[in-house]
């Protein structure tokens, strides 16, 4: 799971800066968000 | 068009009326078997729904032989295979085509009974009709559409108030009453077989192995027939090794067999026989127990709440240490477990003896069993179904109930009435003098979060007024809404002063948090409705306080009251 957790920091820093930003989140956001989740909890 | 036949003066939807109801349950094996015990009863009132379930494939595979008793189809996530790849794009891929296929179902509800953050976003991605549970929006603006749902996010994660089993709530959120589908205990004096689960999914919930080596030492040795099968998963199967091979347990090794990890689920389920008893931690190993109407003793430890996840089905008990902060929160630290010293194995041992013998479990019983010393810190529950067909738990023994224990009481009673519209009956709790003064200072707290709904309503009475005069003044809306942000904030003060009226202040601080409004006139109606309703609660919860603080009174004073007194 290294290169997807290395491919997802990236995504989340940028949904981060979204979110405080108080813009709306893409599918693509939301997805990223969800494997981000479900990874967290596989282990 | 006719688009119904008749069937029996019955009529039957055709195929293209047919609704699909999904559910979303990503949680644990515990979990998946209570959604589908809820789902049971919803297909037997509702045989026309399809049924759906998503659900992760490592818990959803093994109890597969259950699931495709209710639901129509299972869509498995399966998170390692999606992510073999292990980039990014891939697993995004994977992902949007497994969200595709739930979509294509056309589903008219989705309900997410997992109230995870995980589970809230994977809600947002399929596409339904209509949505209950936690849902994301795009805004990451967390959503609870009924109240059910409210309830378990404020009551459920968030306090160890709640009364109500998990089923009855999910059957709840279903909008399904009844237990048709919930199977009696068999009623059976034999036992040939002990079957049992001496582990749990986090330590906080499991006791050391060596006090499951004395439970097993005392009843072998007192039940030369008997036989005793440790069940558990691979990672589980060199705990239950070495319980097995204990010393102590020498002279009766050949009446302990390990399955721990031998055996899949449905394997561990066909050891549950009418003459089999299962006695374990909380976990779903219980909940098979339960649906194959077996007897049963859970042994509730840490984070464990039993009045919310104890099996489903009458009879069953449930040992539970009196520890002062059981149950705690996952997040709390604790080296000590002072909840696993507080329920001694002779109280487990005596208990499960006289289950084996075909006896009851209560205060006589156990004394004879046990002593009261080793009585004194734990508390054993039986389950019953209520008056209003609700999976209740009741107390075997003579103890003054915890103030938890009587605010769990009346907070149930309240909610059912107040969210169900269900009246259900409960015996008066009997408090000691201590447990009086208690509720006392409660009901001070109570009034106060009453006075305090009324400011609210007051205040979003003056801004709709505001909004309806001839010249709106912007500036007094400002200072109106000013004013009920005070409130809230005082209400959550009063939250740290009286715990116990946590429930109610995170209930409608999440009921406020998800108002229906597109405006804000709609909206400040909905804050007029939640402060009125909030206090209705309030008050509803005092009357009940003061009934049993009143019962309290009359009994000390007739107890107090000579016998010629009493009788002139």
């Amino acid at each position: 799971m290294e290169q997807l957790t290395n491919d997802l920091v990236e995504s989340l820093q940028r949904i981060h800066k979204k979110m405080a930003e108080g813009e709306s989140l893409s599918a693509e956001d939301t997805k990223a968000l969800l494997i981000h989740l479900l990874a967290q909890e596989d282990k | 068009m006719n688009a119904a036949r008749k069937v029996d003066d019955q009529f039957t939807p055709d195929q293209a009326e047919k609704k699909t109801l999904a559910v979303l349950q990503l949680t644990r094996f515990g979990d998946v078997i209570q959604t589908y015990q809820a789902a049971l009863e919803l297909k037997e009132q509702h045989p026309h729904l399809r049924l759906i379930l998503i659900a992760r494939k490592k818990f959803s595979g093994p109890l597969g032989f259950l699931l495709k008793n209710v639901f129509d189809k299972v869509y498995a996530l399966d998170f390692p295979e999606l992510a073999k790849s292990d980039r990014l794009a891939e697993t995004s891929k994977n992902l949007t085509d497994f969200i595709a296929a739930i979509s294509a179902e056309k589903i008219n509800v989705l309900v997410n009974l997992s109230f995870s953050k995980s589970s809230a976003y994977m809600a947002q991605l399929i596409k339904a009709d209509h949505k209950l549970g936690m849902v994301y929006d795009e805004r990451n603006q967390l959503h609870l559409n009924d109240t059910w749902s409210q309830y378990v996010y404020s009551n459920v994660m968030g306090s160890a108030f709640n009364g109500i089993n998990l089923v009855d709530i999910f059957k709840f959120i279903f909008g399904v009453r009844g237990t048709k589908t919930a199977l009696p205990m068999e009623n059976i004096k034999t036992t040939k077989r002990i079957v049992v689960h001496a582990f749990a999914s986090n330590a906080k919930k499991r006791w050391r192995s060596t006090k499951w080596i004395e439970v097993l030492f005392k009843i072998l040795r007192e039940n030369d027939q008997l036989e005793v099968v440790l069940v558990g998963d691979k990672n589980e199967q060199a705990a239950a090794e070495q319980i097995r091979t204990a010393p102590v347990l020498d002279p009766f090794v050949k009446r302990i067999r390990n399955e721990a990890g031998k055996m899949n689920l449905e394997g561990v389920s066909q050891l549950f026989t009418p003459e089999t008893i299962f006695i374990g931690h909380d976990s779903m190993v219980g909940h098979l127990a339960a649906l194959n109407r077996s007897r049963i003793i859970t042994i509730s430890l840490g984070t464990v709440r039993p009045s919310e996840t104890t099996p489903y089905i009458a009879g069953a008990y449930n040992i539970a240490p009196r520890s002062k902060c059981f149950p705690c929160f996952p997040q709390d630290n604790c080296d000590l477990h002072q909840c696993h010293a507080d329920i001694p194995y002779q109280v487990v041992a005596g208990a499960l003896g006289l289950l084996i013998k075909g006896e009851e479990v209560n205060a006589k019983t156990m004394v004879q069993a046990t002593s009261l010393f080793h009585l004194s810190s734990v508390d054993i529950f039986k389950t019953e179904f209520s008056s209003a067909d609700l999976l209740d738990i009741k107390s075997q023994l003579n103890h003054e109930p915890l103030l938890a224990d009587v605010f769990r009481q009346v907070l149930r009673v309240t909610w059912l009435y107040s969210l169900g519209g269900v009246e259900e009956n409960q015996n008066f709790p009997q408090l000691s003098s201590n447990g009086h003064k208690e509720l006392l200072t409660r009901m001070a707290g109570l009034q106060y979060l009453f006075e305090l709904c009324e400011f609210g309503k007051k205040y979003s009475r003056y801004i709709l007024e505001e909004i309806s005069s001839q010249v709106p003044s912007l500036g007094k809306i400002k200072d109106f809404s000013k004013k009920i942000d005070e409130i809230d904030s005082l209400q959550a003060l009063v939250k740290k002063t009286h715990p116990q009226l946590a429930p109610i202040v995170d209930y409608f601080a999440v009921a406020k948090g998800n108002l229906s409004g597109e405006n804000l006139v709609e909206l400040t109606e909905s804050s007029f409705v939640a402060f009125e309703d909030s206090r209705l609660v309030t008050s509803v919860v005092y009357d009940l306080l003061e009934k049993i603080v009143a019962e309290y009174k009359i009994k000390t004073t007739v107890g107090k009251m000579s016998k010629e007194e009493y009788h002139r």
